[in-house]
């Protein structure tokens, strides 16, 4: 008995493969980078404007504090909604579940707790990527796929 | 002597022609002048094999042709000399012109004696002190208004001049806030735009699909496992 291996040409939607993935990572995080300077900033300026008025707690310190929060919510809801965040959308990808259909709120949470767990040795479960299935640890646990969305 | 000289180079440069048959030797006319007319020129001579090519009876063909005029004198070369002979003497119109004067100015030296003896003799007749104040009184006058339209000139200049800049800049503004106005140009933009976009990012997409496959050869390669089927 041999085990069949669904490789990228055999899928209706070919896989996509780890340097679309990692440049649309890349994308993401230029984002988020922009956004949250862009968040503390305007925090820093509007408690230099408000000074007496302003709210007793630094909005910064705040701001950065709440990052992996706001990082999360950014997977997640992307995921959930159109299956792609705005860095896959200009790489043309595009997360789906196994099976087809929208990604559930619970797989698109267990996802990105795969994304930890893919982190944690040495970025290997993002490795994993570049086997024959092009699927990485965090795909595997939320039974999940990336393919191209074009 | 004049006449000798001028004959003598007018001889030497048509000599030249004849030797060279070329054109840069031969500096005669002004730039554009000689432009214009190689402009027509070259335009017969296309026109003229473009007729060739196309069968119509009568009709010369480029280069040969034009040799071949060159070959034979016409009307035409006649008047084309005569203009260029006219406009030459054109140029050299100030340089005759001094000429004339200093001859003038070399037999006027001859009566300057008697000039002068008429003069001290009209000192002496009568009402000339009155006449010869009201002439420098007139002279003044004219001096002391010509200075007068000098300066109402030179205003003059600077204000049209400032006027035109402000009407240009205004003409420029309106022209660039109708062109932008456009609707027309606005969809041109954005078409282009949008186009641009689109480009780069399914240049992007392919690009990063292609370097998928890649990489993962690489990594195979790596690991010594070879091309495995099916696999970009």
């Amino acid at each position: 008995m041999t085990a069949t291996i669904a490789t990228p040409s055999d899928l209706a939607s070919p896989r996509a493969g780890f340097v679309t993935r990692f440049a649309a990572g890349i994308a993401d995080a230029v984002i988020l980078f922009v956004f949250l300077r862009g968040a503390v900033w305007l925090s820093s300026a509007s408690a230099n404007v408000l000074r007496r008025f302003a709210p007793p707690v630094d909005l910064a310190t705040l701001v950065i504090l709440g990052a992996p929060l706001i990082v999360a919510l950014y997977h997640v809801v992307f995921w959930r909604l159109s299956g792609q965040t705005p860095g896959k959308w200009l790489l043309g990808i595009r997360v789906t579940p196994i099976g087809g259909g929208k990604l559930p709120l619970r797989r698109a949470v267990l996802r990105l707790v795969g994304y930890l767990f893919s982190a944690l040795p040495f970025y290997l479960g993002f490795l994993w990527i570049l086997g024959p299935e092009r699927r990485g640890f965090h795909d595997r646990l939320a039974r999940t796929e990336v393919v191209y969305a074009r | 002597m004049v006449a000798a000289v001028a004959v003598r180079h007018r001889r030497s440069r048509f000599q030249e022609m004849d030797e060279t048959g070329g054109v840069a030797t031969v500096a005669t006319g002004p730039r554009w002048l000689r432009f214009g007319l190689g402009l027509i020129v070259l335009t017969g001579d296309t026109l003229g094999s473009v007729l060739a090519v196309s069968g119509v009876p009568g009709a010369s063909t480029g280069v040969p042709a034009s040799s071949a005029a060159r070959a034979r004198p016409s009307p035409r070369h006649a008047a084309w000399g005569m203009l260029v002979d006219l406009l030459d003497r054109g140029q050299r119109a100030p340089a005759l012109f001094r000429a004339c004067l200093s001859r003038a100015a070399r037999s006027a030296h001859r009566f300057a004696p008697s000039m002068a003896r008429a003069r001290r003799l009209a000192r002496r007749l009568p009402g000339a002190t009155r006449s010869a104040a009201h002439w420098h009184a007139w002279h003044t006058r004219r001096r002391i208004q010509l200075a007068r339209w000098v300066a109402v000139g030179q205003r003059e200049e600077v204000a049209s001049r400032a006027v035109a800049r402000e009407a240009l800049l205004a003409m420029r503004e309106a022209a660039f806030a109708r062109v932008a106005d456009s609707p027309d140009l606005k969809r041109v933009i954005r078409e282009q735009s949008e186009g641009i976009a689109v480009t780069a990012v399914a240049e992007l997409r392919s690009r990063s699909a292609r370097a998928d496959g890649l990489a993962e050869r690489a990594v195979r390669r790596l690991l010594g496992r070879g091309d495995a089927e099916g696999t970009r």
